[in-house]
Order: structure tokens, then C-alpha cells, then sequence
């Protein structure tokens, strides 16, 4: 991390700073970013600007050259008028909405941030740590999509979202900060590749004997420890690869996953394992069942029954035990 | 941060060298002559570039490119700190930098470069007519950033950012009248003299050659400006604007004397009263200024020089001002000492015997000197001469072939024939340059560089090494309307292409403006300044003063800029907003039922539901009418909409009329 190669002041100060850029708090939206919290500085070329225009001003004043005066007055009047229009292309962005898709864990979460106003605005970028998007509000409300690095199980805050502005010639920056009140849920990371089904059983509670289906549904690339038998020699032979045949393997029609029945293993990996589970039983159309401590989804498949398993074991606390 | 580094499209890179080359192109008249075929091979190769996305060259070639461009520099101009070797590299490096232009950043540092060469041009001339090459480049330049932060449309000219960039510079405007007038000007250069940054443009010099003089001829330019006291303008035979006196003549060439004496005021002249007047000088690079004959005093910083001519210490590189008194006197009274007198009656005795023996023939004949003077006048009169721009080139005994043989000249060679035809009289004379007439331009007499003249000066002797100077213009025997009525009217030929008489009296009336020009805008300092605080009630120029003044003028113009973009972005609701504020308005006196109504429509009207039980269908209608209006794509009639959402209010105003307060 960044932060760690700055010296204790400096933490410190950055903390303070923070502090006060977060000083609102979350909050609900929508939210207006009215004048009180839109911060302005000149950006890099700004900065090279001044430079420039400093010299200028300094060699037209030195040699009392009146039409070198013209141009850096008229310079800085329009370094002036550029911040307002830069100012005013941020203010009164009302940000409308956050939604966040839900996504495993390790992956980006989706935002998609809805940003509306009155006026016409250009140029608008959101930042959410070193990834931005950029957007214009021709006719009242615009979407942005920004990825949002997921960073634990269950329901994640979305973190302080920057919305600047660099608009029209880009020699200031216009910035606004705003913490939405708004949640993504995080599943679990899925195993990969997707183990075997578990021994404990199907619908009836009893094991099934793993069957090796006999309907060649796929061709993938050879892993270890795929027994010799289900190589594909005769695509292998033609590519540099090696390649195994892969077999349809529902194992009976109903599947269990029962989270009691699991011996081995962190809650973690645990969680893990039966969301690999889940995504491949329904991606098989099977039929399935998870059983967690104080949940019970029932026998089911579809898109609905697989969300509300994934949500399950995305907030699974083990205390809810009961 | 990948904005800095990423590629730039087409349209980015046409702006970048539109940018560029006007920034450069104004200053191509003084730059070597392979700038411009360099140029247009930079920007040529950069757009093939461009086309067939070649990479950038390798930094090798491109240090080579550039040495040798330096090279090119010094070898065409010298090398050395002066203005037009720095500048060159300035100018040069820009362009030659299009070649490594391929990031944002390297655009953004060319551009924003355009800013300074662009000033660079303010160092040459101040010209009224560069007001617009500073506002065109300033918009270009400014244009080119705003295409490179971010392009509306793919469209080259995108008008709408066009008009977006004009309206900022517009609004800049104001604010940098009013800064121009009120930022604290240095009263003495901190470094460097304002001189070597000089706007070098030359006059009348202090030699003459034939052919120097027709070069001003063709010269429409400004000289400089007189302005009479209760504009008393002296008549135009009178107008001698005395420059460089030259006493020197090796056969072909005029030069001066060096003098290490200056002359003493004039001190007794009752019977004239002196005209008094005030030159504003265009530089010239030289060290004279010019003066009617005969000038009482020296000007503050000059020299009056033994033989009348005003003579500044530095060159003249900068609009000057200066007061003068002037007498026009016939006869200027001086004593002439014997070397001399001895240098005014040279002359190469080889040459032009012709010419000699016909002198020496007059000088038998004539009792008096003013008797030959009238006699080489009147002569030049009857005989066949004529008064031409264009005369036959001459050479070796110049003043033979001139007289007998080609009769064709102007005043050159009228000035220079009669001088020398004086001395081989034994009469000391000497040819003065300078100009003769000028144009009334209302409140100020222009003269021109096509004003220039040469003429003659005689010393007549009295007794005791006592006489006087006495001027004596051969030209007007030729071509009396060039002195009565100015150098226009006997340009018969035309000097060039445009060379019409309207377009001359455009150009003088435009004189005027620039004249205005220079008293509000190029001369401005820090003693016009001082009369401004004066008026404004701000007497002391002390650092607090200023620094106030500078705050209060910020302020001020702050908020002028600021009062326009605000009132164009102020916020504004569109026609459903505001009917959804009428709505919210009827309850406002119900504090919590009316602040749910920033929770959207949905929530607001529920709300009011509970509250309003009996207006519920009328308020179900509004959300219905009002949600299909503002979301749905169709393009219904909005009109309509607006006034059944009108009518819809009304009803629920009147429900809730009848209902009493809860």
C-alpha cells in the first residue's frame, strides 16, 4: 500500500484530512453537491500554466511591453472565468442512485451510479480508488458503471466515491466527495475448479455412488490427476494441448448440500466448496438443496432459489448457529 | 495517470498545429529562410505520421534533428543573448517539439509554449493591427487545450465548444482591460534594458547612397506624429523635419561629421514666436530625432549637435516622446571655423570635371554667392529635368551623367548634385536629410516614411568668420508641388501593386487609430498609471495601496465574471418540476407532510394520501400523468400533458381547501 511508505506525519495528517472529507458520514440519496462541498485546486496542466503564464508576466512587466501585458491579463481573466465555468460544471450534480450487482468474492463488484441534473453537464468522471469513468448529463439524469474491488463476504459498504470535473480546458480540477448509503453483497468465492459432489447424499438423505454419466457433454483441458482413460487422444494428437473428454456426472437428480455434514475444512473454505456447488448444480439444472445452521432453501433450481443460496452463504455467520 | 499519456486522436493534432503555426507564422518575415520549408516538412510528416499511426522517431534522430537545427540558428543569426537568436530557438524548438508530440503531455507543453511565442511577437511591434493576431492566437491556442481536456463531438469544428471558448476569452476581456490599467507597472526594467527587446525597425539613416532614400519612398509606415500647441500648424513649404546633416561626400556616398560639441540654445528671437509641438517617434533603431528647423533647445535626453540634430544617446528603440520649440527661421546665424569651413568646400577632385569647369565658369561670372545659388536654381529649372522614382542607375562621375546627360532623379540626387555643385563654387554647403511635409490628421500631423527628403543647406559668409545657414531645396525647382503639397502628389507611377489612392487614404485614417493606440494602450506606464490613481483618489503608490487596490480590483472583477456564468447555470426547473413544486407548495404549511416531497414523487403523494384521503384519485391521476410525461420515451404532446396536469392540480387544490387543517 501506498500509505505505508509515508512517514508518521504525513499519516497523520492524511488521516485528519480524510476525517474531514468524510465528516458527513454516509448518506442517503439522493444527494445534491451544492457549493459547500465542492473543493477546487488547479490540476497539473493548470499548474504548467501558471508556470507559463508567470514568466510571461514577469518579462512583460520587466520590459513594460503593453501588448504582452494584453495577453497575460487576458490570460489570467480567462483563468478565472474558466474556474467558474469548471465550478458550475459540477455544482448541483445530484447523485441519484448506487446499485450494486452482487458478485463472489475476488471479483469487481459492478456499481452503477445513476447522476442527474438540471443543466447540462460534460466531463463528469467518478473515481473509486484508481479506477474512473467518465460521463456527460445531456438531458437530466446519465449512468456510470464503476468495477469496485470486492473485499469480504456478506453485505460490503461501497466506499467514498469521488466525482470531479475538469471541464472546459482543463486547468483546475473540480472534486466533491460523497459516501452513498448503499450495499453490495458479496458470495462467497466459488472453489475452482468445482469438486466432486459430496458423498452425503441426495433427496433421501442417502449416498449415491458416484456414476460417471455416459453422454459426453464437453471437451476441456487436461488437469492433473484426470485419469488416462478420458483423454481425447484423437483432438490432443492435432493440437499441441491435451485435452479430456468430460462426462455428464449428475450423481441422482437431487443434490444436498449440507453444511453439518462437511468435516473438514475452515468455515471459509467450507462456504467456499458448497457455492462452487451451488453455481455448478444449477448450471447443470439440477435440482439441489443447501442446508446451513438456521437455513434450509428447500428442494429447488432456478435462478431465484440460486440467489437465495448464494445470499445464505454470503452472510453465514457461525453464530447464528442455533 | 493514463489520461497524461494517452495517444491524441486527428482532431487533437489539427488543433495542436493550427495553434502552432499561427503562433509562429506572424514572425516568419524575420526568421531564416528554411524555417518555413522546415515547417511545413514537421507538419507534413507529422500528419502522414498521424494517418499511418507510425511511431515516434527514436530519440537519437530527434537530438540530431534538433542540433542541427540549432546549427542552422547560429549559423543565420549568430550566436549570442540577443532578442532575435533567443527567440529564434524559442520558435524554432516549438515546431521542431510537434515531431515528439504524441502523449497528452507533450501536447499540452507545446500549446500551452503557443501562449509565450505568441507574446514574442509583442517584442518586434505593437501594432493595432497584432490586437487581432493576439486575440485570434489566444483563441486558437486556448481552443486547441479545450480539445485536448476533452472533445464534445468528433467534429473538427465543433461549433458549440467553439462558441463555448470564445464566450470564456470574451468574458476574460473586461477583466483584462480593467487589470491592464491598474496592475503596478515597474517603473525601471529589473533586468536587461527594454532596448535590447526594441521593436528595431529603421528610418532615415545617417548615410546616403544612391538609392537609400527610395526604399523609404516605398514605405507608407508611420515616421512619427507631431502634435502643435493650439494645433498652429506651420504651411507645408515650411514642414523641414531636420534629421542626419551630412558633410562627407567620397564620390558616391553622403556621410555625417562627428561632432564633440553640442550647440548652444537659441537665445534671442523676438521677432517670430516659436511653435511649439510634441513628436511621438516610431522607433527607428537609429539615434536621431527629428525636429523642425530650426529647433530652439534640446529635449530632455538628447543632444543638440553643432549642426542641429537632435541626437540620443541610446538607439532608439522604442515609441519616444519628446517636446520641442522650433523657430522657422530663413536664416540661421552660426560661425563657421576654418576646418570646417574646409570640410564643406571638398570635394573629389577627379571627378565630374565636366560639372568643375562649368562651376568655376559661374563663380567668375557672379559677384556674390546668393548670385550662383539663384543661378543653379534657375537652372535646374529650365532645363530639361525631370523628377522620376525610377531614374537610369548611375555611375562613376555621378554628378556629370546626372546633370548632362540622364535629368532624371529625385531629390537625392538633386540635393547631392546642388551641394557639390556649391562647393566646387567655393560655397561651403551640405546635404540634410530627414522629412518634408506630413499629413493633417485632425489633431496631429503624420509623417511618414514616404515623407522622406533630402535637401540642401549653404553657409553664406559675412565678415568676421560670421554668417548664416541658409536652406536651399533643388527638388522644388523641378517638382514645386512636392514641397507645397506633400510626397503623394507627384507619385505619378504606381509604387506597387495596391498602390491606390484610396487605399493610402485608408491607411491614413487609420493612422488615427493608431495613434489612440499608442497614447492608451502601447505607451502606458507607470506615469500614466500614477495620473490614473491620481483621479481615482489614490495618491500614494506605497506597496499597502497597491496591494488593496490589486484586491479590490480581484474582487471586483471576480464577481463581474462570475455574475454571467452564474446566471446561466443558476438553477432552473423544467415545466413538470415546477407544477410538482406547485403541488408541494399547497401544503406547506404542514411542515412534515411538505419536506417528504424531496423523497421523490412516489413517497410524496402516498404521504399526502394519508393526509387527504378524499383527493386520492385526482392525486393518483398526477402521478400517473406525471410519471408517463417525464419517463416515458414517447414523444406525447407536452403542452397537453402540462395543462391536464394543471387542471388535475386545481382539483386537489380544492379538496384540500375544503378540508380543515388536522
Amino acid at each position: 500500500m501506498k500509505t505505508q511508505r509515508h512517514s508518521l506525519y504525513m499519516r497523520w495528517l492524511l488521516k485528519k484530512i480524510n476525517q474531514f472529507f468524510n465528516r458527513r458520514g454516509t448518506e442517503s440519496l439522493p444527494v445534491t453537491f451544492d457549493w459547500r462541498r465542492i473543493y477546487v485546486l488547479p490540476s497539473k496542466p493548470g499548474l504548467f500554466f501558471a508556470t507559463i503564464w508567470f514568466l510571461m508576466m514577469m518579462a512583460g512587466l520587466n520590459f513594460n511591453n503593453n501588448m504582452s501585458l494584453m495577453l497575460v491579463f487576458l490570460l489570467f481573466g480567462l483563468a478565472q472565468v474558466l474556474l467558474y465555468r469548471t465550478f458550475f460544471n459540477l455544482r448541483n450534480l445530484r447523485l441519484e442512485q448506487v446499485t450494486a450487482q452482487p458478485a463472489f468474492l475476488g471479483e469487481d463488484i459492478n456499481l452503477k451510479i445513476t447522476v442527474g441534473s438540471n443543466d447540462q453537464k460534460w466531463q463528469i468522471f467518478a473515481v473509486l480508488d484508481n479506477t474512473e469513468t467518465v460521463s456527460n448529463i445531456p438531458d437530466q439524469t446519465a449512468q456510470l458503471t464503476l468495477p469496485c474491488p470486492s473485499i469480504h463476504r456478506g453485505w460490503q459498504a461501497i466506499p467514498r466515491l469521488k466525482f470531479f470535473t475538469r471541464y472546459p480546458i482543463g486547468l483546475f480540477t473540480v472534486w466533491a466527495y460523497c459516501i452513498p448509503d448503499a450495499k453490495a453483497l458479496v458470495y462467497p468465492k466459488p472453489e475452482i475448479p468445482c469438486p466432486d459432489y459430496p458423498h452425503h447424499g441426495g433427496a433421501d438423505g442417502q449416498q449415491t455412488i458416484p456414476i460417471k454419466g455416459d453422454e459426453l457433454s464437453s471437451i476441456r483441458d487436461y488437469r492433473q490427476g484426470d485419469p488416462i482413460r478420458d483423454i481425447a487422444w484423437k483432438k490432443s494428437a492435432q493440437s499441441d494441448q491435451t485435452w479430456v473428454k468430460e462426462f455428464n456426472q449428475v450423481r441422482g437428480k437431487n443434490l444436498l448440500f449440507d453444511y453439518t455434514q462437511m468435516d473438514h475444512g475452515s468455515l471459509e473454505f467450507k462456504l467456499s466448496r458448497m457455492t462452487a456447488w451451488v453455481l455448478h448444480a444449477e448450471h447443470q439444472q439440477a435440482e439441489y438443496q443447501l442446508v446451513l445452521p438456521g437455513f434450509d432453501s428447500g428442494m429447488s433450481s432456478g435462478q431465484a432459489h440460486q440467489h437465495r443460496c448464494l445470499q445464505a452463504l454470503a452472510l453465514y455467520q457461525p453464530g447464528n448457529q442455533s | 495517470m493514463s489520461r497524461i499519456t494517452s495517444q491524441l486522436s486527428q482532431k487533437q493534432l489539427f488543433w495542436i498545429v493550427f495553434a502552432v503555426l499561427l503562433a509562429v507564422l506572424p514572425q516568419v518575415y524575420r526568421l531564416p529562410m528554411w524555417f518555413l520549408p522546415m515547417t511545413v516538412v514537421v507538419v507534413g510528416y507529422r500528419f502522414y505520421a498521424q494517418l499511418h499511426q507510425l511511431k515516434q522517431a527514436y530519440n537519437r534522430i530527434l537530438t540530431v534533428i534538433a542540433i542541427a537545427a540549432m546549427i542552422m540558428i547560429i549559423y543565420s543569426q549568430g550566436i549570442g543573448l540577443s532578442r532575435e537568436f533567443s527567440v529564434t530557438i524559442l520558435i524554432t524548438m516549438t515546431v521542431l517539439k510537434l515531431l515528439e508530440t504524441y502523449t497528452m503531455r507533450d501536447a499540452l507543453l507545446v500549446v500551452m509554449l503557443c501562449y509565450f511565442v505568441t507574446m514574442t511577437r509583442f517584442l518586434y511591434s505593437q501594432d493595432l493591427l497584432l490586437v487581432f493576431y493576439l486575440l485570434g492566437s489566444a483563441f486558437v491556442t486556448t481552443h486547441a487545450l479545450s480539445v485536448l481536456n476533452y472533445e464534445k463531438t468528433v467534429q473538427w469544428f465543433d461549433t458549440s465548444q467553439l462558441r463555448a471558448t470564445a464566450g470564456s476569452l470574451a468574458l476574460a476581456v473586461p477583466f483584462a482591460a480593467l487589470f491592464f490599467l491598474v496592475f503596478p507597472r515597474l517603473g525601471a526594467p529589473i533586468w536587461g534594458s527594454p532596448d535590447i527587446f526594441g521593436e528595431g525597425k529603421t528610418g532615415i539613416s545617417d548615410t546616403m547612397s544612391p538609392g537609400s532614400i527610395i526604399e523609404l519612398f516605398m514605405d507608407d509606415s508611420p515616421a512619427f506624429r507631431a502634435t502643435f500647441q493650439d494645433n498652429k500648424i506651420p504651411p507645408n513649404n515650411q514642414l523641414y523635419w531636420r534629421g542626419p546633416v551630412l558633410w562627407n561626400f567620397d564620390g558616391t556616398t553622403w556621410s555625417r561629421k562627428k561632432h564633440s560639441k553640442t550647440r548652444a540654445r537659441i537665445q534671442q528671437y523676438s521677432e517670430t514666436e516659436p511653435y511649439r509641438y510634441q513628436i511621438e517617434l516610431e522607433s527607428t533603431g537609429q539615434n536621431y530625432m527629428f525636429g523642425l528647423d530650426y529647433v530652439v533647445n534640446s529635449p530632455s535626453g538628447a543632444f543638440l549637435l553643432p549642426d542641429s540634430i537632435l541626437y540620443a544617446p541610446q538607439k532608439i528603440n522604442q515609441l519616444r516622446h519628446y517636446e520641442l520649440e522650433s523657430l522657422l527661421l530663413d536664416r540661421f546665424y552660426q560661425p563657421l571655423t576654418e576646418s570646417d569651413r574646409e570640410l564643406l568646400l571638398d570635394y573629389p577632385a577627379n571627378q565630374n570635371l565636366q560639372t568643375q569647369q562649368m562651376m568655376q565658369n559661374w563663380q567668375q561670372q557672379a559677384q556674390n554667392p546668393i548670385e550662383i545659388i539663384n543661378r543653379a536654381l534657375t537652372w535646374f529649372n529650365q532645363e530639361e529635368f525631370y523628377y522620376s522614382y525610377s531614374p537610369p542607375p548611375l555611375s562613376g562621375d555621378v554628378i556629370d551623367q546626372f546633370i548632362y546627360e540622364s535629368k532624371r532623379g529625385f531629390c537625392e540626387h538633386y540635393a547631392s548634385s546642388f551641394t557639390i555643385m556649391m562647393r566646387m563654387a567655393g560655397i561651403p554647403a551640405r546635404v540634410v536629410t530627414g522629412y518634408q511635409g506630413g499629413i493633417n490628421n485632425g489633431e496631429y500631423l503624420l509623417v511618414k516614411q514616404s515623407d522622406a527628403h533630402a535637401w540642401s543647406e549653404v553657409y553664406i559668409e559675412q565678415e568676421n568668420q560670421m554668417g548664416y545657414w541658409l536652406r536651399v531645396d533643388p527638388t522644388s525647382m523641378v517638382a514645386p508641388e512636392r514641397v507645397e503639397r506633400g510626397s503623394r502628389q507627384i507619385m505619378d507611377e504606381k509604387r506597387n501593386l495596391i498602390d491606390y489612392d484610396w487605399i493610402r487614404n485608408f491607411k491614413d485614417s487609420m493612422d488615427r487609430y493608431r495613434y489612440r493606440w499608442n497614447q492608451w494602450v502601447r505607451d502606458f506606464n507607470v506615469s500614466k498609471q500614477q495620473a490614473l490613481f491620481e483621479i481615482l483618489g489614490v495618491d500614494h503608490r506605497d506597496g499597502k495601496t497597491l496591494a488593496l487596490m490589486m484586491a479590490g480590483i480581484l474582487l471586483v472583477t471576480g464577481i463581474l465574471s462570475l455574475i454571467p456564468i452564474w446566471w446561466v447555470k443558476r438553477r432552473r426547473f423544467h415545466a413538470l418540476q415546477k407544477i410538482y413544486l406547485d403541488l408541494a407548495k399547497l401544503v406547506r404549511k404542514q411542515p412534515h407532510l411538505y419536506q417528504t416531497h424531496h423523497q421523490g414523487i412516489e413517497t410524496f403523494i402516498a404521504n399526502m394520501q394519508q393526509h387527504y384521503p378524499k383527493a386520492r384519485s385526482s392525486l393518483n391521476h398526477f402521478l400517473d400523468t406525471y410519471l408517463a410525461a417525464r419517463y416515458s420515451k414517447k414523444g406525447n404532446d407536452r403542452q397537453k400533458t402540462l395543462n391536464h396536469l394543471q387542471q388535475t392540480l386545481l382539483k386537489i387544490k380544492q379538496v384540500i381547501k375544503q378540508q380543515p387543517l388536522q
